[in-house]
């Protein structure tokens, strides 16, 4: 798999965070979110970006994005945790 | 009331990464030249300063952690404080993207004390960005954004009307916005350093040196600053659109050259097109490696907005110049904007013409700047760079920035 392909995450739609990621697949292992660190949106022609901040239980930072337009999650960036 | 948020980009990316908290990092550009933009509270306690070189920080600062900073991210983020500031006053002016300044006269009586409105905006700004500010509190624009200085990070001053003459007294005048470096050296020439000096001399003498702007210098001196709060909403249209562009090396060819040129006249091109303005003056900047800076322009007879009339004018004026050395900073700027007038065009090469950009502008619209472009820039772009100080979160002074 390579950064910026399409994964597989689980999300709660609804409540008081619209979105709330809860788990994703990468490189066939699922990652659960230990935390959400920030959130942010940025425009991508008519569609609109959700980037989240995350880190998992090793205390890795990742940057998944979910994209209005495929309604399709990426993941951006990664960071091992040290 | 001024509100600056402390040490902005830095900051955020600290939120972003827990393990980047409470160490000294710098937020730098994508571009391969890049300078520090900011850095966090730990970073300048060793020194390390918005301008330098990577090099200069690094020797500052070993342990030094570098962080590609994220245009998308602080625009959005300053979008979302801005909308935190309108939940106390209306009149909120975006001064940059990391200050403001709001009028909270009409708030007193709902929110009882200036000092409270602040610790609400605090309290409201870390509990939903983690982010701090520090805030200013004082009769006028000028003495608030003084009072946001005195205490960073995390500040909150107020400056009230009676201890404005002692504050002043001994304050240099450089700690007033608007006094840079230039404009302190030619005061201390004349043996002026503090505001109360400033403020006690004439205002003819300070006239005579500086022209209309001695009368403001000698109210500055005194704390006097009737200029008002401007909401996005009642500030004046801009009067250019430019981009400029650092390179990703210094170039002496020409051909490459004009293939840049051709990237800043689209960018320019549809920020006009996409806010239906049009210009007669086309003006190209150029930054030699030694870094002397000039700018050339022309005035056309009718305005333009397509880009490659904005790249033909761009190329004529860079055809006129004898390169002397190589380039390292290449900006097309429009200017003497009208609105669009609306003309049937004659002839059919014209309306295939604005047929073609109309269908680039709706395809680019859809799926993202660049998405559809000219032949000849093989290569896809997206604005990363720097954040103008002219940015607001609305109208034609508003840039997306690729993520």
């Amino acid at each position: 798999m390579t950064i910026g392909q399409p994964i597989k995450v689980g999300a709660v739609f609804g409540g008081s965070k619209k979105i709330r990621p809860v788990w994703f697949i990468w490189e066939d292992r699922e990652h659960h979110i230990k935390e959400i660190t920030y959130t942010w949106g940025s425009r991508e022609g008519r569609s609109f970006l959700y980037h989240f901040t995350v880190t998992d239980r090793a205390d890795n930072l990742y940057e998944l994005c979910y994209r209005t337009d495929s309604a399709t999650w990426h993941l951006l960036i990664l960071e091992e945790g040290t | 009331m001024h509100i600056d948020m402390n040490a902005f980009f830095a900051s955020v990316e600290q939120q972003c990464n827990p393990a980047l908290r409470n160490k000294p990092i710098a937020v730098i550009g994508s571009n391969k030249r890049t300078v520090i933009t900011t850095s966090s509270y730990q970073a300048r306690a060793f020194g390390v300063k918005t301008g330098m070189t990577v090099g200069e920080a690094k020797k500052c600062c070993p342990y030094l952690i570098l962080v590609t900073g994220n245009n998308a991210k602080y625009t959005d983020i300053c979008v979302r404080i801005t909308s935190i500031f309108k939940h106390y006053t209306p009149l909120v002016e975006v001064f940059s993207i990391d200050e403001a300044f709001l009028d909270i006269t009409g708030s007193l009586k709902l929110f009882q004390s200036p000092g409270r409105i602040a610790i609400l905006i605090k309290k409201e700004v870390k509990d939903k960005l983690g982010l701090t500010c520090s805030i200013g509190i004082a009769p006028n624009k000028l003495l608030a954004k003084l009072a946001s200085n005195l205490k960073k990070p995390d500040g909150l001053v107020e400056i009230k009307l009676g201890e404005i003459p002692s504050l002043l007294e001994n304050l240099p005048a450089k700690e007033l916005c608007g006094i840079g470096p230039h404009l302190e050296r030619y005061l201390a020439e004349m043996g002026i350093r503090t505001c109360g000096e400033l403020g006690r001399t004439s205002v003819s003498f300070l006239k005579k040196r500086f022209g209309i702007i001695g009368e403001y210098l000698h109210l500055m001196g005194q704390g006097v600053d009737d200029s008002p709060v401007i909401p996005l909403e009642e500030e004046s249209p801009p009067k250019s659109i430019g981009h400029s562009m650092t390179l990703p090396s210094d170039i002496s060819q020409r051909n490459i050259m004009e293939k840049h040129l051709l990237k800043l006249a689209e960018m320019v091109g549809r920020r006009l097109r996409r806010h239906h303005l049009q210009g007669r003056t086309v003006a190209l900047t150029i930054r030699y490696s030694d870094f002397t800076t000039f700018t050339r322009q022309l005035t056309l007879k009718h305005p333009i907005d397509h880009s490659q009339d904005i790249y033909q004018n761009g190329l004529r004026i860079l055809s006129a110049i004898r390169l002397r050395q190589a380039v390292r900073l290449l900006g097309v700027n429009i200017s003497n904007l009208i609105s669009r007038t609306v003309q049937l065009p004659l002839f059919e090469e014209e309306q295939k013409r604005i047929l073609i950009t109309r269908s680039m502008d709706d395809i680019n619209d859809r799926y993202g700047e660049f998405t559809l472009t000219w032949g000849s820039l093989l290569f896809p772009f997206r604005h990363h760079g720097v954040i103008s100080p002219a940015w607001r979160p609305e109208g034609a002074r508003k840039v997306e920035y690729g993520s």
